[in-house]
C-alpha cells in the first residue's frame, strides 16, 4: 500500500471511530449481560456467592465487583434507586461498597443479623487469610495483597483482614455521607413478593472511623428497587459429638502442648476447612503460604510451573485424582514428602473421619481426592497420607471416636454450613421466591475470576 | 455506556512502587540539572497481568512537578501511545532532533490528529522518550516514560544513552535483590505472562526515532511485583 493509500485508509477509521467503536460497545454489552445473568435470580433479586463451593474472602469480593461493575455497564445513572445487601459479611460489603463507589444516585442499605460487621473473622486469630493461595500454583497465587479497587487487603489473621476491610469500608461510606444505612441485629428479616419487599427489625447504625454506633430499634418495611443476598454460608453445622470450636473461633491446636501430653483429635469432613486443620494438627509451625516456599525451596518457580502441569491433569481426570498422585509423587515429590517428614508434630495423633456427605459416601482415599478442594491441600493432604502424618477411618463418628479414645473437645467437625437456614429464614420455608432462589443456586455459576473491565471501578 | 478506556487506577503494591521511586528520582536529577524549567513529566509503567486483565500500569506518581498519588495505578491499553510503540518493538524510542520547531509543530499536528487527539500541541509536551525493559524471557517488563515542553529535549544521544545506562544499572540491582540475595520479607511475585494486543495506533509516527542503544534488561525478571511478606 503506498502513503496516499494509508492515510486514506486512517482517514476513514478515524471518520467512523467513535469514543468506542460499535462492534466494541456491542460485545461490552453481551459481556456485562452474561455476567448479571449469573447472579439475577428474577428482576431485581441477585445473589453473590452464596451457592457456590471453594468459597474464599478473595472470590467473594470478585464476585461482587463482576456483579456491581457489570450492572454500572447497563444502568442508566441518572435514576435514584434504593438497593438492600442482605448480609454484613465480605460478600455484602463489598456489595455495599462497590454500589456507593460506581452508582452515585444509588442509596444502600445493608442489613445484618448480628451485631458486628464480618462478624466470623472479626477477633479470629487462628485463621489466616491469604487471597489466592487457594488458586495456587497458578501465576501471581503467591501475591500477598488482593489489589482489589474497592475494600483492598493484604494477608494477615482474619482478625486483622477483617480489620482491614471493615476500615476500608468505613472510609469509602464516609466519603458518600447520606448514601448507607447499616441496621444490625436484625432478628427479624423477611424479603417478600418478587424479593425487593423487604420487613425487617434491628438497629439502624452508623458507621465512622471503622466503628459503628447503634441507635434505638426500629421496625419497619420498604420497596426497594434491587436486592442483593450476600448472606453467605451462615453459620457451621453442630455435631453432637463434638465440643469443639467452630471454625473461625480460637482455638488452640496451632499451639504445642505446655504439659508434654500427645494428644488425639479427630477431624471430621474432607472439604477445604477439614484440610486445613489437618495440616495444622500435623505439621509444624504450619501456614497455607509458607509451607509453600518451605516444601519447593529456592526453585520454587521451576517446581510450581510443573506443579501447574500436575493440576491440570487432575482437572481433567478427577475421577483419578489419587493415581494421578501417586505416580507423580513416585517419580517427583520424594522431596515433598521427605521435607514433610521432618515437620511432623510429636504431640498430635490425628484420625481423619473421610466419610462424606451421606449422599455421596467416600469409601476411600481415592474417593476422599475427588473432592473439589484446592490444588493446595488436596497436594497436602496426599503428601501427609505419604508420610504416614494421620489415620484414614471411615464409619460413623461416634464409632471412630470411642474407638480412639478422643474426646468431645478434640473431635472437630468440619461439614460445612446450613445455608439452607438462612435462606428459609429470610423468604419462609414455602414461599415461590424461595423455590426461585433455589432452582437459580442448582446452577449457578458466578465466576471468580476479574470479568469487570480494568480500570472502570473507582478505587 | 461504560467506555472501554480505563478512567481509574487500580492499586499497585507499595513495595514495588518503592522500588522505582528513588531511581526515578535519580533520572529526574540527571535530566533537571542546569533545567528546572523544562517541564519534566517521568514515571515508569508496568506490563500487568492478572487472571484475564492485561494492562500497561503507571506504578508510581510523576516525577519532575508535584506529585500526586493519585496518578499511581493508573492502566492503559497496550497500543497507547509512544509505549505501546515502545512494547511492539522492544526497543528504546525518542523524539527525533528537529532543526526548527515550525516543522515538530507540523509534524505532532499531523501525528495527533492520525491518534485521533486533535491537532493542537499548544501547551504540551515537546518532546517524548520511552524505554522498554527487556525481561528473562524477552519481552517487555518496564517502560520508562517521559516528556518534556522544551524542544528537542530527549533529541540527543548522549543524554538518551546515559538515561538507558541507569536504566540497565536498575535492571542490575532488581535481578541481585530478586534471585542473588533473595529476602524472606521482600519478594517478586511474578504474574502470568499473556500476550499483548500491540499496535501503536496512537504513537506519532512521523516524530519518533528509534537510536542504535540497546534496551536495558533483566536476567531474571519477567514481571515486576514486589511486595512485602
Amino acid at each position: 500500500m503506498d502513503g496516499i493509500q494509508v492515510n486514506l485508509l486512517r482517514w476513514l477509521v478515524n471518520l467512523c471511530k467513535l469514543n468506542t467503536p460499535h462492534w466494541e460497545r456491542q460485545f461490552m454489552s453481551n459481556r456485562a449481560d452474561g455476567i448479571i445473568a449469573e447472579f439475577c435470580v428474577e428482576k431485581g433479586l441477585y445473589t453473590v456467592g452464596i451457592f457456590e463451593s471453594g468459597v474464599t474472602v478473595y472470590s467473594q469480593q470478585v464476585r461482587a465487583h463482576n456483579l456491581v461493575s457489570a450492572l454500572s455497564e447497563k444502568a442508566d445513572h441518572s435514576q435514584p434507586e434504593s438497593w438492600a445487601v442482605i448480609g454484613g459479611g465480605i460478600a455484602g460489603l463489598t456489595t455495599a461498597a462497590c454500589a456507593l463507589a460506581l452508582f452515585p444516585s444509588v442509596k444502600v442499605t445493608l442489613f445484618e443479623r448480628q451485631w458486628e460487621l464480618c462478624s466470623m473473622q472479626l477477633g479470629s486469630d487462628s485463621r489466616w487469610l491469604h487471597p489466592r493461595i487457594y488458586d495456587w500454583p497458578s501465576e501471581g497465587s503467591r501475591a500477598p495483597s488482593a489489589s482489589l479497587p474497592i475494600l483492598n487487603w493484604k494477608e494477615g489473621r482474619a482478625s486483622d483482614v477483617s480489620r482491614q476491610i471493615i476500615g476500608r469500608f468505613s472510609d469509602l461510606a464516609e466519603r458518600h455521607p447520606g448514601r448507607l444505612s447499616i441496621i444490625l441485629g436484625a432478628r427479624h428479616l423477611k424479603i417478600r413478593e418478587n424479593g425487593t419487599q423487604i420487613e425487617w427489625l434491628g438497629h439502624p447504625a452508623n458507621i465512622e472511623g471503622g466503628f459503628l454506633k447503634f441507635e434505638q430499634p426500629l421496625g419497619a418495611q420498604k420497596k426497594f428497587d434491587k436486592t442483593f443476598l450476600a448472606t453467605g454460608y451462615g453459620l457451621e453445622q453442630k455435631a453432637s459429638v463434638s465440643l469443639a470450636n467452630s471454625y473461625w473461633e480460637n482455638d488452640e491446636i496451632g499451639q504445642p502442648f505446655f504439659d508434654g501430653r500427645r494428644q488425639a483429635y479427630l477431624i471430621s469432613g474432607s472439604g477445604d476447612g477439614a484440610l486445613i486443620d489437618l495440616c495444622r494438627l500435623c505439621i509444624s509451625r504450619f501456614r497455607q503460604d509458607t509451607i509453600v516456599y518451605e516444601l519447593l525451596g529456592k526453585a520454587i518457580e521451576r517446581r510450581e510451573k510443573a506443579l501447574r502441569g500436575l493440576r491440570d491433569e487432575i482437572i481433567l481426570d478427577r475421577e483419578n485424582t489419587f493415581s494421578i498422585f501417586e505416580r507423580h509423587f513416585f517419580e517427583d515429590y520424594e522431596y515433598v514428602i521427605d521435607a514433610l517428614k521432618k515437620r511432623l508434630r510429636n504431640d498430635t495423633t490425628v484420625i481423619m473421619h473421610l466419610s462424606g456427605h451421606p449422599d455421596r459416601p467416600n469409601d476411600s482415599m481415592a474417593d476422599t481426592l475427588r473432592a473439589p478442594t484446592s490444588f493446595l491441600n488436596k497436594f497436602l493432604f496426599f503428601a501427609l497420607y505419604k508420610a504416614g502424618a494421620f489415620v484414614p477411618a471411615f464409619g460413623e463418628i461416634d464409632a471412630i471416636a470411642e474407638e480412639f479414645g478422643v474426646d468431645a473437645s478434640s473431635v472437630l467437625v468440619r461439614h460445612g454450613a446450613d445455608r439452607e437456614k438462612n435462606l428459609i429464614q429470610l423468604f419462609g420455608e414455602s414461599s415461590d421466591l424461595l423455590a426461585k432462589v433455589r432452582n437459580h443456586g442448582a446452577g449457578s455459576t458466578q465466576k471468580s475470576e476479574r470479568c469487570w473491565t480494568p480500570g472502570s471501578i473507582p478505587v | 455506556m461504560a467506555s472501554s478506556k480505563p478512567k481509574h487506577p487500580e492499586p499497585v503494591p507499595e513495595a514495588t512502587q518503592l522500588a522505582v521511586m528513588p531511581f526515578l528520582a535519580a533520572v529526574e536529577g540527571y535530566l533537571i540539572e542546569g533545567n528546572q524549567d523544562c517541564g519534566l513529566r517521568l514515571t515508569v509503567h508496568r506490563l500487568m497481568a492478572r487472571e484475564k486483565h492485561r494492562h500497561i500500569q503507571q506504578i508510581c506518581t510523576y516525577f519532575g512537578g508535584a506529585k500526586d498519588e493519585r496518578s499511581a495505578g493508573r492502566l492503559f491499553s497496550a497500543q497507547t501511545g509512544l509505549m505501546g510503540l515502545a512494547l511492539e518493538k522492544k526497543k528504546i524510542c525518542h523524539t527525533k532532533h528537529y532543526d526548527n520547531v515550525n516543522l515538530f509543530e507540523q509534524e505532532i499536528r499531523a501525528d495527533r490528529i492520525d491518534a485521533g487527539e486533535g491537532g493542537d500541541n499548544q501547551g504540551r509536551a515537546q518532546s517524548f522518550l520511552a524505554i522498554p525493559f527487556i525481561g528473562e524471557d524477552s519481552e517487555v517488563v518496564l517502560i520508562l516514560y517521559a516528556e518534556s515542553t522544551q524542544f528537542n529535549f530527549f533529541a540527543n544521544e548522549e543524554k538518551v544513552s546515559t538515561i538507558a545506562n541507569m536504566c540497565q544499572s536498575f535492571c542490575d540491582l532488581a535481578d541481585w535483590i530478586v534471585e542473588q540475595v533473595p529476602r524472606s520479607s521482600l519478594r517478586n511475585f511474578e504474574t502470568k505472562k499473556l500476550d499483548f494486543k500491540v499496535g501503536h495506533q496512537t504513537a506519532f509516527r512521523r516524530i519518533n526515532a528509534h537510536p542504535d542503544i540497546v534496551a536495558p534488561s533483566f536476567n531474571h525478571l519477567r514481571s515486576f511485583n514486589l511486595e512485602t511478606i
